[in-house]
């Protein structure tokens, strides 16, 4: 083995420790509401990243400014963050360096717990204490891209596994598809921080979540695999 | 760069690489076993003769019976109805992974907070928070990391409504409870669990279940293995 060859291969177990640290820091920073800083690990100026929530996906720098600084919420806004907790964990990674070195692929399980209060999930509500207080059991299809010299996100999506109120048993408890997207006037006025109102782009594609009689569902999201390239071997990403 | 200082960084490399490998195993085991894919969980495991897998209910000995355990004892992806309400997510947490010093093995332990669903004892449908420990050895097989040898221990498996204190003080004997999951005929292990601690109100949490790798020179020096 030559230099050469070793600073390759040095690189690629970097690129590992740079994409799991970016997933730490997601963690601390959803559960503290700060958004700026979680926009910041998308990459710059690139207009092909996306953020794919549970409700729909937010494509591009504006889509991605949308779903987390409108539709979800910033702690420069405390009276909109007040009780919320989203704790995600990223466990079990599975991290694949594309062989050009220039982007990568993960798939993470997530167990963990959110509470939204009605306002922040698109809901009018009818007394301004409720809240829910969900286990949120999730995963993550992750597709990061180098640029000048820094791993960033590139896609973000987000799978259910299941969804339940802390005192009820999931198997008890269908997991149900988030409809999160405000849609009526009144609903619209809750995001008045930006004309979007913090609508996605589109549904996201292909849902589950455990209920009884289902079948756990094989690649929902499909493991990462040893690729090349990231246009021709992977094509549209997660 | 001289050739010492090369090869240095190459010993160097070699083990970062080792536990990198080690890392995306235990992810891909903690992704798939949910998903019933046996023969992608089979690609993980050394094809060797002194493979091992425990599972709660018992051991599979060798690669031959590793295949029973995930193709049998577990359902295959066709197996619709036996997979039905069945989920089982193991969440790698606190993993430690160790390289040997030669670069041949390598040994890791992690923790779990999982959670579990489907028909028990007393339930058509159940679901169920699972606490576990891992501990695995891995092995260097024509150059790809393998498992060698993994054990599952559990911590306790409490059903969702049920405090874990009162549901081991219930049955203090929970192996009993695991043995309710024990696969027969095709499917059954070879021998019994080496280890049966579960969590009780009377139980002092165990030590070495499982010891928690620590540097180490060959497998040789460390006796059978987890």
């Amino acid at each position: 083995m030559d230099l050469e060859q070793l600073e390759a291969q040095v690189s690629r177990l970097e690129a590992e420790i740079e994409i799991k640290n970016s997933m730490g820091y997601y963690s601390f920073h959803h559960v503290a509401n700060m958004q700026r800083e979680t926009i910041a690990l998308f990459a710059p100026e690139n207009e092909g990243v996306r953020s794919t929530m549970m409700w729909g996906a937010y494509n591009g720098q504006e889509g991605v400014y949308e779903n987390f600084m409108v539709r979800h919420m910033d702690y420069h806004e405390p009276n909109r963050c007040l009780g919320v907790i989203l704790y995600h964990v990223m466990t079990s990674g599975v991290i694949e360096v594309a062989g050009d070195g220039q982007t990568a692929r993960a798939t993470w399980l997530s167990p963990g717990m959110s509470i939204w209060p009605d306002v922040n999930r698109g809901v009018v509500p009818t007394d301004k204490d409720v809240a829910t207080v969900d286990w949120a059991n999730i995963k993550y299809g992750m597709d990061y891209v180098k640029q000048d010299g820094v791993w960033y996100w590139y896609h973000q999506r987000v799978y259910s596994i299941f969804g339940a109120p802390y005192n009820e048993c999931w198997v008890d408890c269908p997991a149900v598809k988030h409809d999160w997207q405000p849609s009526s006037p009144e609903e619209m006025a809750l995001y008045p921080q930006s004309p979007r109102h913090g609508v996605a782009d589109r549904e996201a594609d292909g849902w589950w979540g455990y209920a009884p009689g289902c079948i756990y569902p094989d690649d929902y999201p499909p493991l990462p695999v040893p690729y090349e390239n990231f246009e021709k071997d992977v094509g549209y990403g997660y | 760069m001289n050739t010492a200082v090369l090869e240095e960084m190459r010993e160097k490399l070699c083990r970062a690489q080792c536990v990198s490998a080690v890392n995306k195993l235990i992810g891909k085991f903690c992704q798939l076993y949910p998903m019933s894919k046996g023969d992608a969980l089979l690609e993980l495991f050394a094809v060797r003769q002194d493979s091992r897998v425990e599972m709660l209910w018992g051991i599979y000995d060798g690669y031959d019976s590793i295949c029973r355990c995930f193709t049998i004892a577990h359902p295959k992806p066709e197996e619709i109805e036996r997979r039905e309400n069945e989920m089982h997510v193991s969440n790698a947490m606190s993993v430690v992974i160790v390289p040997a010093d030669d670069g041949l093995t390598a040994r890791a332990t992690w923790q779990s907070y999982g959670h579990s669903s489907g028909k028990t004892e007393k339930r058509a449908l159940d679901g169920y928070w699972s606490l576990r420990n891992y501990g695995a050895d891995f092995i260097l097989e024509n150059g790809q990391w393998k498992f060698w040898h993994l054990h599952v221990y559990d911590i306790f498996l409490c059903d969702f409504y049920t405090s874990w204190t009162e549901g081991a003080e219930q049955r203090p004997d929970s192996q009993v409870f695991f043995n309710y999951f024990r696969p027969t005929g095709e499917g059954a292990p070879d021998r019994e669990p080496t280890v049966t601690w579960h969590y009780n109100k009377n139980a002092v949490y165990s030590q070495g279940c499982p010891a928690v790798s620590t540097p180490y020179k060959t497998f040789a020096n460390i006796g059978y293995g987890y």
